[in-house]
């Protein structure tokens, strides 16, 4: 049919099946601001359209609704190039992140403006309604709609976003524009579904209905026959390749424990048939008329069912090791089944499939016995936690092409290297034929460092030779990407009288689903990021992983942190209730300080060994003071409302910065022609801001604007290398790599400089702007005070550029660096927040939220703000609501983010607050440490205190929903 | 994601919008906002619990869109509202009662109440609609075209998919209260409950009235409770908390088991009743005038 409709100002004229979504046509119109998260839903918002000047979800339209009305995109609000003053505040308050669904907010705020030009918090509430946000937090939107309202009447009003750190820097920890906030928030080309061209084919998966099943038939016959179809993948023609999917270093603690495609099935949702065809519609047709047959076998959906002697075994496979395998191997695979393949360990991590386990560590420090013999008190817990989702607003998605003899693979991930390196060990060929490039990623959260999708459809073009493009939907998004590993950890713990640790023991016991991914490092890391936050002389810890048949686990934002801290924190707050000490004072007699060595990190080596540490930098001292300043700690407040009962809690976090030892970053810095620079980063920034902080970093180094380097990241043939954006590697490893490559080319500038000014290279200096001058000669011994006559005494970039380049320069100067460590930096902090628990509906309310914590130098103060929102509130809904809820078959019963239940803005605590605490560390780039994964590990632990201080019940698995609070009040059963 | 249309009317009266119909049978759907049906033609989950019955499957798409219906008259002591009055419009209109208010703006999002419209939300039989309750509770009709005006509950109880064109309220000022319970702002509900008691004066129905929503496959009333309210049968929260929960036998679900459905219920209940009369409890059971 044809519709009429005037879109941004011009009338056009379309053709369009009647059933068309609106957001479809838009993309076919190249309108790229208007995207989908959300498959129909009209949830997530990052969708919306202004109709004859209306919000509305394009989405939830279809294109007969068009006829004869108007239609405003964000591709409306720039003119020439400039940003509207709502887009401009949005990237000055830092609340584009990942940036999938800003020009969607952008439109939201502009027609909130245009409604209510002064509008108060209730209305920008409102205004928000309708939009899901995972990356920001919502909290600094507050801040953006300020600074839109003011900056429509002025538009050269600038407030300040953030505090500032280190006056003895120009540049870094300052507030400054996000290098690629202008072209996100405008809507330009930017994530891999923009990169998708005309006649691609596209890429939908048969997956499985049974949690665990043979496939004892698979017919893709009638299939094949579909007109338009190009090929059909199963464990029959796939690869005979054993691989994990999980984006880390090679050698991979996580075994290889899956081909493909599976001739067995583990979860619903697992792999059948991967159908490549000319459109998506004939490939869901294709779908219908494959064939199987399975034999279902009885699912394990819990630890306990998987601990059962008889259970059911997931990989009754060939187990095999690349290095260290074990004497009685031959005996163990005796019983193996070959329908189930094979485990191959690259070295033992303590795993015996044939029991479900995957992987087992133990370790410690001290005597645990003389340890809890010391002890006046002993308290003993076990801790649970459910199964999460990461929810980026963009699913996950790759589009693969072939460019000549090499296969392009347009990717949406953390780990561009590993991503290369994996897809190349599946399809057998070497890395050289393969060029990964990252685009922008609209949210990772972890998920995004396994490689879930790229392996499928990379050897689909490799087959082919046609371009593909595989995008999740947002339920394949919550049955096939990987979760947080639900953990049961159960924590002893033993103190003194005056409230002395005198020992630790965790058992830690985790889920890893049907295959591997991470199930050592995931779980130790729930030991390594909780243990160290408390001084203890005697602590061990077990570690057990399971395989199960519930969707697959892998990274999560926090990693292992978040459950082993709520575990631990948990237990300090419990051993203070019964010692009966203030739960804050109990934390300081024991908490990390600055100095200190921590002994137990020697056995928390994430796959290696480990080694003493000693803490460089601690901002807890300080978090601790200000966060209780500003709750109000010990002061006990009362509701009104008798049935409602409010309680204050607190939990200490700490994180890494990166993986000491196992990281590897590497950058590269070019000076152009005209004095400005290209600075080439491995670091995939996936919207937290990494690729400013490389900016930035550089800048500062080389005294020069922001605006001066430009910068290509993630892209594996024109980037050095780097391990990937996971383990809050970011700002530590790539940005580290940025310094030096910045410092390398300081050191060439100098020398170039040097010789146009025929000086030695001691006598000049790098100054601000772009400048290289000769010092101060009173300041040098035997030179005389004042300027020297007939020399020149400062040189330009542009004019350095001008003369390595020409036809008698010395070429072009590059700077280089390869960044790797023994160092640590841990990023600490400590969050405090306020509940009102309502008795009668078992509802908790997040009063009030407070995130203090120190990054060292915040390289972007409010970029970091915005990640300890973002990272905090997502916790807050990991702990109050958020749940994915199998039935007793393993089918996810909530797999829309509805009915699983994401925060959105009308759930924000309603004091809010982020601050960062300054500390000096030696190591990080201009003393930057890490500041994202932190954020989440927080929640948990502090609102389950607040509840216990409200109502005097302990909340010992999360999440804390209605239901389960009133079972703990004993108001049902 | 595409819904299977083989034509989208635009019919400009009523009249031919009810041919049209006629013609196309249980094929056809009338369309107006289009939230609810172009929801179904989402990839749901096979277990999506708002869908209220099997998917439209229709294939002619009869808009309203060109047929008006959007104004909100107060008529002397009633309101009538256009079926095709938004819900973002309800929460604007100065007529509008605040109950009913209340009820659109449980739908969180606003560009969702920007579509969905109010004859769209009754037509639709949503079983997670808190409109819905609301109308009952306020003893609403509607307006259908040529087949006469019937109360909403009888329409949503029904079988019948009548074009709406207005819908009526006879005493806009009943007090009226609605509440959804959710686990987060935008979550699914797990149920919710409206309940409204006379202003006093003349009233054709009953003087209270309780709904609630999502403890069953249809929203249901509880006369016997309703009955109890009127005549002060309840004390103390508790005994009417206990009377609700006593007589409904939800089912369980992801969103909350079986018993804590009864249990809330019960609650929420009780809070619609507190909020609608403040003293209603400490008067030793309930009021005389509501």
């Amino acid at each position: 049919m044809k519709v009429s409709f005037i879109l941004n100002g011009v009338p056009r004229t379309e053709y369009s099946e009647p059933g068309e979504r609106v957001q479809t046509l838009l993309k076919r119109l190249g309108i790229h601001s208007v995207r989908n998260s959300d498959d129909g839903y009209g949830f997530a918002g990052s969708d919306v359209i202004l109709l004859d000047g209306k919000i509305v979800n394009s989405i939830l339209m279809i294109t007969p609704q068009l006829e004869g009305r108007e239609v405003k995109t964000v591709e409306s609000l720039s003119r020439d190039g400039k940003l509207s003053p709502v887009q401009s505040a949005m990237v000055d308050a830092g609340v584009v992140q990942s940036g999938f669904n800003a020009p969607a907010a952008a439109l939201m705020i502009t027609d909130l403006l245009d409604r209510s030009p002064g509008p108060a918090r209730e209305e920008i509430i409102d205004a928000l309604s309708g939009l899901f946000n995972r990356a920001t937090g919502y909290q600094q939107f507050f801040t953006a709609v300020e600074i839109a309202k003011e900056r429509r009447k002025d538009p050269n009003y600038t407030t300040r976003v953030a505090p500032d750190f280190r006056d003895d820097l120009t540049i870094v920890g300052k507030a400054k524009p996000k290098v690629d906030g202008p072209k996100l928030v405008s809507g330009k080309k930017a994530f891999v579904e923009d990169m998708v061209e005309p006649g691609s084919c596209v890429l939908k998966m048969l997956r499985s209905p049974y949690a665990h099943a043979y496939i004892t038939k698979i017919d893709t016959e009638e299939a094949e026959k579909v007109p338009g179809v190009v090929t059909i993948i199963t464990h029959e023609n796939c690869p005979d390749t054993y691989y994990g999917q999980a984006g880390q270093g090679f050698p991979e603690p996580s075994p290889y424990d899956r081909r493909m495609f599976n001739r067995k099935v583990r979860h619903v949702g697992d792999r059948v048939a991967a159908v490549v065809a000319e459109t998506e519609e004939i490939a869901g047709r294709a779908l219908g008329k494959i064939f199987v047959e399975y034999e279902e076998l009885t699912p394990v959906l819990s630890i306990e069912e998987a601990q059962k002697p008889g259970a059911p075994v997931l990989h009754n496979s060939i187990i095999e090791y690349v290095d260290g395998a074990p004497d009685n191997l031959d005996e163990m695979n005796r019983k193996a089944d070959k329908r189930d393949g094979k485990v191959v360990y690259q070295f033992p991590i303590g795993g015996d499939p044939h029991r479900n386990i995957a992987a087992g560590v133990s370790g410690g420090i001290g005597d645990m016995e003389k340890g809890f013999a010391e002890a006046d008190v002993i308290i003993e817990e076990t801790y649970r936690s459910g199964m999460i989702q990461c929810t980026p607003l963009e699913t996950h998605v790759v589009y693969t092409r072939m460019d000549g003899d090499r296969l392009m693979i347009h990717a949406s991930t953390q780990v561009p290297w590993h991503l290369r390196r994996i897809v190349a060990a599946a399809l057998g060929i070497p890395e050289n034929r393969i060029r990964v490039i990252k685009e922008r990623v609209g949210g990772g959260y972890g998920s995004k460092q396994d490689i879930l999708l790229e392996d499928v459809a990379a050897y689909a073009t490799w087959k082919t030779g046609r371009s593909v493009y595989f995008r999740f939907s947002r339920e394949d998004e919550f049955i096939a990407n990987s979760i947080r590993h639900p953990m049961k950890i159960t924590v002893k713990l033993g103190a003194k009288k005056d409230g002395t640790f005198t020992a630790i023991h965790m058992n830690l016991e985790a889920n890893t689903g049907p295959f591997g991914n991470h199930c050592l490092t995931v779980p130790m890391n729930g030991c390594g990021k909780s243990l160290p936050l408390f001084l203890c002389d005697n602590v061990q810890f077990d570690v057990t992983t399971y395989y199960s048949n519930i969707p697959p686990t892998g990274a999560y934002q926090g990693y292992g942190a978040p459950k082993g801290n709520y575990a631990m924190q948990m237990a300090v707050a419990e051993m203070a209730c019964a010692l009966g000490m203030d739960h804050r004072d109990l934390i300081e007699k024991n908490r990390v300080r600055e100095g200190v060595w921590l002994e137990i990190m020697k056995s928390l080596g994430e796959g290696r060994e480990g080694a003493p540490v000693k803490v460089e930098s601690c901002g807890l001292g300080p978090a601790l003071e200000r966060g209780a300043e500003m709750i109000n700690w010990g002061k006990k407040e009362e509701s009104e409302d008798p049935d409602i009962r409010i309680g204050k809690g607190v939990a200490l976090v700490q994180q890494g910065s990166g993986l000491p030892g196992l990281d590897h970053s590497g950058a590269s810095i070019k000076m152009l022609n005209d004095g400005t620079f290209m600075l080439h980063s491995g670091g995939a920034d996936l919207g937290t801001g990494l690729d400013t902080v490389s900016v930035k970093v550089a800048a500062e180094t080389l005294k020069t604007d922001m605006k001066d380097i430009a910068i290509l990241s993630g892209d594996t043939d024109n980037t050095p290398f780097d391990t990937g954006a996971y383990a809050s590697s970011g700002t530590f490893f790539s940005g580290n790599a940025a310094l030096l490559a910045a410092r390398d080319l300081r050191g060439k500038l100098l020398k170039a400089a040097a010789a146009i000014l025929e000086e030695p290279e001691d006598n000049l200096e790098i100054v601000y702007p772009s400048t290289v001058k000769r010092k101060l000669s009173g300041n040098l011994p035997g030179t005389l005070p004042g300027k020297l006559p007939g020399k020149k005494e400062e040189i330009s970039f542009r004019e350095i550029a001008w003369n390595t380049q020409s036809g008698e320069g010395a070429g072009q100067l590059i700077g280089f660096a390869s960044y790797t460590t023994e160092d640590t930096a841990f990023p600490y902090g400590a969050h405090f927040c306020q509940v009102a628990v309502n008795t009668r509906t078992g509802k908790v309310k997040v009063q009030k939220y407070y995130a203090l914590q120190d990054c060292g130098t915040p390289i972007n103060p409010e970029l970091a703000m915005g990640q300890i929102y973002g990272g905090s509130f997502k916790a807050i809904g990991h702990s109050l609501h958020e749940e994915m809820i199998l039935d007793e078959k393993g089918v996810c019963l909530n797999p829309d983010l509805r009915s699983y239940g994401v925060p959105m803005i009308g759930d924000l605590p309603d004091d809010f607050k982020a601050e960062l605490v300054f500390t000096e560390d030696p190591f990080g780039p201009y003393g930057g440490k890490s500041v994202s994964e932190i954020s989440v590990n927080g929640a948990a632990p502090a609102i389950a205190d607040a509840i216990h201080d409200a109502v005097g019940v302990w909340m010992r698995s999360w999440p804390f929903k209605p239901e389960k609070v009133l079972k703990a009040l004993g108001k049902i059963t | 994601m595409t819904n299977e249309i083989k034509e989208f009317y635009r019919p400009e009266t009523v009249q031919k919008a009810v041919e049209l119909k006629k013609r196309h049978g249980n094929d056809a759907v009338y369309f107006a906002g289009g939230t609810h049906l172009n929801f179904l033609s989402a990839e749901l989950p096979a277990k999506y619990p708002s869908e209220s019955s099997a998917r439209s499957g229709a294939k002619y798409y009869i808009s309203v869109e060109r047929l008006g219906f959007k104004d909100i008259n107060p008529t002397g002591k009633t309101l009538e509202i256009g079926a095709a009055v938004t819900l973002q419009e309800l929460l604007d209109g100065d007529a509008v009662p605040e109950s009913l208010k209340q009820a659109a703006a449980l739908v969180f999002p606003r560009p969702v109440r920007n579509m969905a419209t109010i004859g769209g939300n009754i037509g639709a039989k949503r079983l997670d609609s808190y409109l819905i309750p609301c109308l009952i509770a306020l003893s609403a009709e509607v307006e259908t075209a040529g087949e006469g005006t019937l109360l909403v509950e009888d329409y949503v109880l029904g079988e019948k998919d009548f074009l709406i064109t207005r819908v009526i309220l006879p005493d806009p000022n009943r007090t009226c209260e609605v509440r959804k319970v959710s686990s987060s702002a935008n979550a699914l509900p797990v149920l919710s409950v409206a309940l409204s008691l006379r202003n006093g004066g003349e009233d054709s129905g009953k003087r209270t009235i309780l709904v609630l929503g999502g403890v069953g496959d249809r929203l249901f009333r509880l006369p016997e409770v309703e009955e109890g309210i009127e005549k002060g049968k309840y004390s103390t929260r508790e005994e009417l908390e206990k009377a609700v929960s006593s007589r409904i036998n939800p089912k369980g679900d992801f969103l909350g088991s079986a018993e804590y459905r009864k249990y809330i219920a019960g609650v929420t209940a009780a809070d619609c009743l507190e909020a609608c009369c403040p003293d209603y409890f400490q008067s030793e059971g309930g009021q005389d005038e509501g």
